[in-house]
């Protein structure tokens, strides 16, 4: 446990000192402080358009913090042999990576903890309130961790370039699992049908982090969501994280 | 306290994935106390040797034991490693990685990693972030962070390629106090004069295997080639060609067997012997001679 704390505090340091951290942090208060004005050219309720807008900005910016920050701060260490000095260290290959899977998630936290209270006090200023930004906020850094942990095991195993392309690529397919599900029942042949379902079926469905309709509507969620929301997580984290492992404990460093 | 038993160890190489034995069997012990030196060319294994006994990369087959047992994180505390060409983290300074890396340990306080620091001459540049640092910077912060928590054996991986000549005289004289503590180190080198200067033993490895180990001094002494002897006041030695004259003086370099008839005929001529000096092969000409002997 010792090991896992002093990589993740390493990574953290490392991540939020990084210049591109920095650079979207930035471009993130500029994009949310552009909803203001977003909201004064669109018809409807503008805190609405807000919140629909710096929710948006909060994904982008944590997937952008993942696959540009993250990812590439572990490949550099491979590349640069750091993690060669690090595993001389009393650390075990597990511990390090688990480390480095916290350190890169703590980044993500505290820019979505930073920008979820900015969005809620730009909804403030209009004079309504939107604790649900938080909530989205919390299932977004529930998607984020596991984006890492499949971000890690992709840069164990490949290039930083194209750790971040199949990182960005499962990204938007997970994005996409229940409109291939719906796409399926659309299709004529029953053998399609069951395959393009099928493989809906084994692909994870990042639709269990997503309530930003509900938060930006003001639509009642079932607690029972929740519970199937952190239960997907935790199952998705764990497999996720034991494979990164796996792949990182073949690697030859 | 570092046994090597019969270490293979291959690589996947090329678009067929091909595997390629770099190690082939390699066996060695390093004693306590000693400062031994891991010697070959590029590409002779080194690296991987030292990986291996380091726990990064597992071994195909064989053992290795330290400490004698086999690595595991108690071990490793008492082991202070020094990587080739060290890379850290960028964006933190010196001095926050020495504090990171020494919760690793236990008891080790920030008068230990300024002691360290002075120890490696950084202290004025502790604070700096280390993207700012130059090539012999970050070696010696990769020797403080090996000597951090003051190990029992220390193993460096090629420590001298990246410092200028000041830089290897100071990390000379780390490991000749080093050694005066009582430490057991064994660090690799291609660099052949600074083994010769601070190495108890050598360990030569060639294309993934060991040709030859020894205790330096008797491998030098043992390897005597030739005499040079010096001659004064007389026109020289019958049969005898000097090297050089100078004044009344006669330099002769003389093999073994030719020494007892040199000196005989110089007494015979009336001459003095001032000196007679046994010249050594140097550690590169014994190394390139087991090189060509493979």
């Amino acid at each position: 446990m010792k090991g896992i704390k002093i990589i993740a505090s390493v990574t953290f340091r490392e991540g939020i000192r990084d210049r591109i951290y920095l650079i979207f942090f930035f471009f993130a208060i500029i994009l949310l402080l552009f909803s203001l004005f977003l909201s004064m050219l669109v018809i409807g309720d503008p805190t609405k358009v807000i919140a629909d807008f710096g929710m948006g900005v909060m994904s982008l910016l944590g997937i952008l913090i993942v696959i540009f920050v993250g990812g590439p701060s572990f490949s550099k260490e491979l590349q640069k042999r750091t993690v060669i000095s690090v595993l001389s260290k009393p650390i075990s290959r597990e511990e390090f990576l688990v480390g480095k899977l916290f350190g890169i998630w703590s980044n993500v936290f505290v820019n979505l903890l930073a920008m979820a209270v900015l969005l809620f006090l730009l909804i403030l200023a209009k004079g309504v309130m939107i604790w649900g930004i938080f909530v989205q906020a919390f299932l977004l850094f529930l998607e984020m961790g596991i984006l890492t942990a499949v971000d890690l095991m992709f840069s164990s195993f490949t290039t930083s370039f194209l750790a971040m392309l199949f990182t960005l690529s499962f990204y938007v397919v997970v994005h996409l699992t229940t409109t291939i599900e719906k796409a399926s029942q659309s299709l004529s042949s029953p053998i399609s049908k069951a395959v393009v379902r099928y493989i809906a079926y084994l692909l994870p469905n990042f639709d269990y982090f997503n309530l930003k309709n509900q938060v930006v509507y003001g639509l009642n969620v079932p607690p029972l969501f929740y519970c199937k929301s952190f239960v997907y997580f935790l199952a998705l984290i764990i497999f996720f994280t034991i494979l990164a492992v796996w792949v990182f404990k073949k690697k030859e460093i | 306290m570092i046994e090597v038993k019969e270490v293979r160890k291959s690589f996947r190489e090329g678009f067929l994935l091909e595997r390629k034995e770099v190690l082939h069997g390699i066996s060695f012990n390093v004693k306590s106390g000693a400062v031994v030196g891991l010697l070959g060319p590029n590409g002779a294994g080194k690296t991987t040797t030292i990986k291996i006994i380091m726990g990064i990369s597992p071994p195909d087959e064989g053992e290795v034991l330290v400490f004698g047992k086999k690595l595991s994180k108690e071990t490793k505390k008492a082991i202070g490693f020094l990587p080739e060409a060290p890379y850290f983290y960028d964006y933190l300074t010196g001095r926050e990685i020495l504090r990171s890396f020494s919760d690793f340990y236990q008891n080790l306080n920030e008068e230990k990693i300024n002691e360290v620091l002075k120890l490696v001459g950084l202290k004025e540049e502790a604070d700096r972030m280390l993207r700012s640092y130059s090539k012999g910077m970050l070696q010696r912060i990769g020797l403080a962070q090996a000597l951090l928590h003051d190990p029992e054996l220390l193993i460096f991986d090629e420590p001298m390629s990246g410092l200028d000549p000041i830089g290897r005289k100071e990390f000379r004289d780390v490991i000749t106090s080093l050694k005066e503590k009582g430490k057991t180190i064994l660090f690799s080198s291609h660099i052949l004069q600074d083994v010769e200067m601070i190495c108890d033993e050598v360990i030569m490895i060639y294309r993934g295997k060991v040709i030859k180990i020894g205790v330096l001094n008797e491998m030098l002494k043992n390897e005597v080639t030739y005499y040079e002897v010096t001659v004064e006041g007389t026109g020289g030695a019958d049969n005898f060609s000097p090297l050089k004259k100078s004044g009344g003086r006669f330099l002769y370099r003389v093999k073994e067997g030719e020494l007892d008839g040199l000196i005989r005929s110089v007494m015979e001529n009336g001459g003095r012997i001032r000196s007679v000096i046994p010249r050594s092969l140097t550690l590169e000409e014994i190394f390139i001679r087991e090189v060509k002997k493979v």
